[in-house]
């Protein structure tokens, strides 16, 4: 079964501020689809309202066809983000965490180890498995957490900003996890300023899927 | 080559330093006196004289009395081995940040760079120690336990021992951790030595200022003089350290001060505390992560990242007993009139074993810190906030129970008679629950202050009441904690009290807990729902 997710006069502001403008998109197909747009347009704000964090003000948004609600388990189950830094322990190693994470969606332990360097691996940092978080820069903290979200299991996966401090190796690694994940069937939001990520996106019939966050009053789907 | 002397670098660069935009001025300085006499002339001081009046003298004698010298002895020889330690984590040579980054990175030498603020900060120690110690006494003098030339005498005890606290911590923070080891084992030797054969305490400073503060010594003039002197000649001392200090001890400790007084200042008491938190250390590699059921695998998960921090562990391990061995010396006292003269002792005594209790629980609930911010995070893991709390509970519940009893045992062994055991026993056991909900409650509070407690509350009578709802935000735990063991405390001792305010306690502060946590106690595992 692949996610899909419709919005429709999707706007989110408060008193004296907008933090998302009415926007409007369908995806229905599985791949990589980049979320542009100028600082402020509010990307963050529309991946924290798909992944049921922010209510919206106006509109709705639909995560295979349900509001999107933290609470409802299987909606959980469903959505992966990388919106925030996401919770670190400071005394357990990086593949200890990985793999706890791993456990606690019911992979056993030693095959969650496996997988957990394994995802280390693709990201190219094998080698901190055994550091703390702590002992890592913040471009490696950042790959870091993005193999945390990566570790558990979704359809719909929300990135804001994967590329943060990476150099372009690393991204280069990051993009190629993604397009095949995307490829296994999930779909991937990622909020992004990069050309490597916007060059990868998905395309349907020649044209790459894209949401771009274009003004104050309205969003395009191209 | 430096053309100007280092003496008028550092003046210039001080100058320059003093001159920024918000840096104090002569009228703040002046203002930060009158706000200090006004405190203790229209608060400290009259509480002191109201104490003193209340207080027994057949007490405040003990207190100061030659019997009274072992205890301070030991008292003072563990306060001289916290000191050293102390100043490991902030030692008394301090520049800000910026300061201490720029110029111990010039080439005037560190000697001339540190040693003002060096000496400045272990005379400010003396100076508020002393003072303290001075209500205090001022406090017994009132009580008819001194007259005013022992109240001078006392007085300037207190100060002396505090320099030297302030000095051992000057050498915690100079010295190497190997130099270190060896002189608190030193300490601690000098400590055991003067405790088993009577009179070596007065080998010691330590023995000396015990030997000063008990009085009945015909020498008190010459360990005055050879305590002010042990102070002079370290205080003489400081300088040549200071010229290997290492930079980037001072450095990292300034940082990390300044950072958690930015922290404290903006909510933050987490990420304040979580500066001064050992980092862990590389050991068990993998057996943190276990599968099956919740509580087994969360308890081990605990426990081997509570052995990755032993300094935490260590102080939990310290804290909780010495907590719990206070409490339970109160037992007695339970349940007596509020006129009662001995509530003088058993409340302060009350209240230290709760605050000692509380901050030691903080080194069993590293994982209540991380649950909460499992909880507020996007969902990661794949068992619901049910059974993502029960992994949680069994480690800081078993181990603040065990060391509790760890602590109270001894107390009640040598202390009470065969009758109390059980009395005193619950009593620590249901101590150590209240303090728990205490700390469970605090954990899962917001990272942040919430917004609208920075706007103003203004209650009948004009008055902004929104400082103290930030203050209460701020130390919900410690009052929590300290209410709830002072209503035990002073309320009549019998079942259905301890039922009603146990269970009151219990059922209000977890609700209220898990209300802050934000999620449904109902929500099930993410991981339980089908593919289709």
């Amino acid at each position: 079964m692949t996610v899909t997710v419709e919005c429709r006069g999707l706007g989110v502001w408060t008193d004296d501020s907008i933090l998302l403008p009415e926007t409007t998109f369908s995806l229905f197909t599985p791949g990589l689809v980049p979320l542009t747009g100028a600082n402020g347009a509010g990307k963050t704000t529309l991946l924290k309202t798909l992944a049921g964090r922010q209510l919206p003000s106006a509109g709705e948004c639909r995560v295979n066809g349900q509001v999107p609600n933290e609470f409802d388990p299987s909606f959980r189950a469903c959505v992966a983000s990388l919106i925030d830094t996401p919770p670190m322990a400071r005394d357990m190693t990086l593949i200890e965490q990985l793999s706890l994470v791993r456990v606690s969606w019911g992979d056993g332990v030693s095959a969650a180890f496996s997988a957990a360097e394994h995802t280390l691996e693709q990201l190219t940092i094998a080698q901190l498995g055994e550091r703390f978080p702590y002992e890592l820069s913040a471009g490696q903290l950042q790959l870091f957490g993005v193999a945390l979200t990566l570790s558990r299991p979704f359809k719909l996966l929300l990135l804001d900003e994967p590329e943060r401090h990476l150099d372009e190796e690393r991204v280069e690694a990051l993009v190629q996890i993604l397009e095949s994940l995307a490829d296994d069937g999930g779909l991937i939001i990622a909020a992004t300023h990069r050309a490597e990520i916007l060059d990868r996106a998905s395309v349907i019939e020649d044209v790459p899927v894209r949401v771009d966050l274009v003004g104050p009053s309205s969003a395009d789907e191209i | 080559m430096p053309t100007r002397s280092d003496n008028l670098r550092l003046r210039a660069a001080k100058g320059i330093y003093l001159g920024r935009e918000g840096a104090p001025t002569s009228g703040d300085r002046w203002f930060s006196l009158y706000l200090i006499v006004f405190v203790l002339g229209s608060y400290v001081v009259p509480v002191a004289y109201a104490i003193g009046q209340f207080l027994d003298f057949e007490l405040a004698a003990l207190l100061v009395s030659p019997a009274s010298a072992p205890y301070v002895f030991g008292a003072l020889t563990l306060m001289a081995a916290v000191s050293l330690w102390v100043g490991r984590v902030q030692g008394p040579t301090f520049l800000t940040p910026y300061l201490a980054h720029t110029l111990l990175s010039t080439d005037i030498s560190r000697r001339r760079v540190l040693v003002r603020p060096t000496t400045t900060s272990v005379l400010g120690i003396g100076l508020l120690v002393g003072g303290i110690v001075t209500v205090g006494v001022f406090a017994l003098t009132q009580a008819g336990a001194s007259d005013w030339v022992r109240f001078g005498l006392l007085s300037l005890t207190g100060g002396l021992a505090a320099v030297h606290g302030g000095l051992l911590a000057f050498l915690g923070q100079r010295l190497t951790t190997r130099w270190l080891g060896i002189l608190t084992c030193t300490i601690a030797g000098l400590g055991g030595l003067g405790k088993l054969i009577p009179g070596m305490f007065l080998i010691t400073p330590v023995g000396w200022t015990a030997a000063l503060w008990a009085g009945g010594n015909a020498w008190l003039v010459v360990l005055l003089g050879l305590t002010a002197t042990t102070g002079l000649v370290v205080l003489l001392v400081v300088p040549r350290a200071l010229g290997r200090m290492p930079a980037s001890r001072i450095v990292t400790q300034s940082i990390r001060l300044s950072e958690a007084r930015l922290f404290t200042s903006t909510g933050n008491v987490n990420d304040a505390m979580q500066a001064f938190r050992a980092p862990p250390r590389h050991r068990f590699g993998g057996l943190a992560v276990g599968a099956g059921f919740p509580l087994a695998s969360g308890l081990r998960q605990d426990f081997v990242t509570a052995c990755r921090t032993p300094l935490s562990l260590a102080s939990a391990c310290v804290l909780i007993p010495c907590g719990a061995a206070l409490l339970t010396l109160v037992v007695p006292a339970i349940g007596a009139e509020l006129f009662d003269s001995r509530l003088v002792v058993t409340v302060p005594l009350a209240v230290a074993g709760a605050l000692l209790m509380f901050f030691g629980t903080g080194g069993l609930t590293e994982g209540w810190r991380h649950l909460k911010n499992e909880f507020d995070a996007s969902a990661l893991f794949g068992w619901g906030p049910r059974t993502a709390m029960m992994r949680r509970l069994p480690w800081p519940v078993v181990g603040t129970i065990v060391l509790t009893l760890a602590g109270a045992l001894p107390t009640v062994a040598v202390s009470m008679d065969a009758a109390s055991v059980v009395h005193a026993v619950v009593w620590s056991l249901i101590i150590s629950v209240a303090i728990l909900c205490a700390r469970f409650f605090q954990s899962m509070r917001s990272r942040d202050i919430p917004v609208d407690f920075l706007a103003p509350t203004v209650i009948p009578g004009g008055i902004d009441f929104s400082a103290v709802k930030i203050l209460i935000w701020l130390g919900d735990g410690i009052i929590v904690s300290v209410t709830s063991v002072l209503a035990l405390v002073l309320l009549p001792w019998d079942h259905g009290t301890l039922v009603a305010v146990l269970g009151g306690l219990v059922i209000v502060t977890v609700m209220w807990a898990w209300a802050r946590t934000g999620q449904a106690f109902s929500a099930t595992a993410p991981s339980a729902v089908s593919d289709s």
